[in-house]
């Protein structure tokens, strides 16, 4: 065998090796998070982990329930506040925005995506929450879920825009053309034929800003405030539920992994396989929706 | 010729520094159909998306001269409204991801029409038109991209037509498609020519000598700018043209 076929073949296992590797990197980790959970499962049962909101660790009470509406509410609230913002980003990127001013917006865009989250939490530490704190509500401390919500809302900004700009992107030329012979406007166009020929991909984004908003962990222990209640309002007016505080599931693990021990230990692990749980079925959504949609749009060419 | 529905003055095109087009005058005649031919690259594409504007999308166009539909200049309209008057079919189908009721419908809706009842009427009489009715007036609610590539262009025929324009421009609207649905488009475009004026682009020699009356022979000399050589009546161009690149084009010379 010549010299290049040999390089050829090597060449071929390492790549394969390297690919086997980050698949088994993963089994592992779900391996041993699931593996460390199985006294939690066990010894409190699986209804009183999932359904209890009462977690009082001293007292064998390990009910996740509150950590699982923190993660959602604050999730949620970041959806709310950032979708829309980062669906303007990504239209003004895609369908507006001149050369010159993509080449400077865009790269400010993803510049937010490469800040640490330490200093997003900072952000949110010194000024959001005395922000939010001069709010004349009783029982508001100023962290919480709007504070969250916010910095969340900022730091899935990134994923979102870029990702459904290249959904915006990828939607064919010909469309647009077609739209505007007819004597559309160009907002016309974006809204009724652009937007929702680029839909699944553009949903995508949206589903996979809901999986890193779900694992974001460090801000938020810096501005949600951990206590492990119930989310709920602080008054009569239901928009006070945001002013409340709340404990996300990576920030139960975060805050008490390092002086657990036993059982509770294991229940923070059982915690984790909730969380890995949430965000796989986050993510193999977003995979069924893009496949999905590609696959029928291929049948009707 | 005395009905001019187009007519250009002077008209020159300029990309950035590179002139696409010189100093074409011509009068396009109403509800008639003018063929454009010529070698790829005269710039005859570019000169039919001058009658919508649709080069207004494109950064760094100018002009010079002007361009008049019915006698006023087509610069000085609002493009949003001259579209709706000047409707175009491309070189590909491109129905958009919707029904087919939708797609059709998609003109009316823009310019604010909401009546269920009318859109109904305007969808059958625009697939009627389109001689496209017969073969989907079950099935309305398909999308419009499960038709065959044939039956797509007669949709994004019968989609310009919803808007009742009174010109229709084509850009090559036949090329990608096969024979049997290159001469039912054929028909469609003779049939039509009796309400619109039409403008089609060519490439193929033998379909501008069946679907036109009128037939322009643009070419390009050295400098890349797309000129008019010869302007007249088909039969005229195709039997006894009066430029020798012309016939030299027509005979299959060159291009």
């Amino acid at each position: 065998m010549s010299g290049r076929m040999i390089v050829d073949k090597a060449v071929k296992v390492v790549l394969f090796a390297s690919a086997i590797i980050s698949i088994l990197i993963v089994l592992a980790i779900g391996f041993f998070i699931f593996r460390e959970s199985l006294d939690a499962w066990a010894k409190i049962g699986i209804s009183e982990m999932l359904f209890k909101s009462v977690w009082r660790p001293g007292q064998d009470q390990y009910g996740i329930l509150a950590m699982i509406v923190g993660s959602v509410s604050v999730t949620f609230g970041a959806i709310l506040m950032g979708v829309p913002l980062a669906l303007g980003c990504a239209i003004f990127l895609a369908e507006i925005a001149p050369a010159g001013v993509q080449s400077i917006v865009r790269p400010a865009v993803q510049l937010l995506a490469g800040i640490p989250s330490v200093v997003y939490g900072l952000f949110g530490l010194v000024i959001l929450v005395p922000m939010i704190r001069k709010l004349n509500v009783p029982g508001n401390s100023g962290f919480g879920l709007l504070a969250s919500s916010i910095v969340l809302a900022v730091m899935i900004l990134p994923t979102i825009a870029s990702i459904a700009e290249d959904a915006i992107r990828a939607v064919p030329e010909n469309y647009r053309q077609g739209s505007l012979a007819l004597g559309a406007t160009k907002w016309q166009t974006i809204t009724k034929v652009v937007l929702p020929a680029g839909k699944s991909g553009i949903i995508a984004a949206i589903i996979l800003g809901i999986g890193r908003a779900l694992g974001e962990t460090m801000a938020m222990i810096m501005v949600i405030g951990n206590s492990v209640i119930m989310p709920k309002p602080l008054t009569a007016n239901p928009l006070t539920f945001f002013l409340s505080q709340a404990r996300t599931l990576t920030g139960n693990i975060a805050v008490e992994i390092n002086y657990a021990t036993g059982l509770h230990a294991n229940a923070l692990f059982a915690t984790g396989v909730v969380l890995f749980a949430l965000i796989m079925i986050i993510n193999a959504s977003a995979r069924w929706i893009i496949t999905h949609d590609q696959r029928s749009s291929e049948k009707a060419r | 010729m005395n009905d001019s529905k187009l007519v250009t003055i002077n008209y020159s095109l300029y990309y950035g520094n590179f002139q696409a087009l010189k100093d074409i005058n011509i009068k396009i005649p109403e509800n008639k159909v003018t063929a454009l031919i010529g070698p790829s690259g005269c710039g005859k594409s570019t000169f039919l998306r001058s009658f919508n504007r649709m080069n207004d999308l494109i950064p760094g166009v100018r002009t010079e001269g002007s361009v008049l539909l019915d006698g006023e200049d087509l610069f000085k309209m609002d493009p949003v409204a001259l579209r709706q008057n000047v409707g175009m079919v491309f070189q590909k189908p491109n129905p958009f991801p919707k029904s087919i009721f939708d797609n059709i419908a998609y003109g009316p809706r823009v310019t604010g029409l909401k009546d269920r009842h009318k859109l109904e009427e305007i969808v059958e009489r625009s697939l009627r038109s389109a001689a496209l009715w017969d073969e989907v007036k079950d099935s309305l609610g398909k999308s419009g991209l499960e038709l065959s590539g044939g039956q797509q262009q007669r949709l994004c025929i019968a989609r310009a037509l919803a808007v009742e324009p009174t010109v229709i421009l084509m850009d090559e609207p036949a090329a990608s498609l096969d024979p049997i649905a290159t001469l039912r488009i054929e028909d469609l475009i003779h049939k039509l020519s009796e309400n619109y004026t039409i403008v089609i682009v060519t490439h193929n020699m033998q379909q501008a000598g069946r679907v036109s009356d009128y037939t322009a022979f643009f070419y390009t000399d050295e400098t890349r700018a797309g000129q008019l050589v010869e302007f007249d009546e088909t039969k005229t161009i195709f039997t006894n043209p009066s430029d020798q690149r012309t016939e030299d084009y027509i005979t299959g010379r060159f291009g």
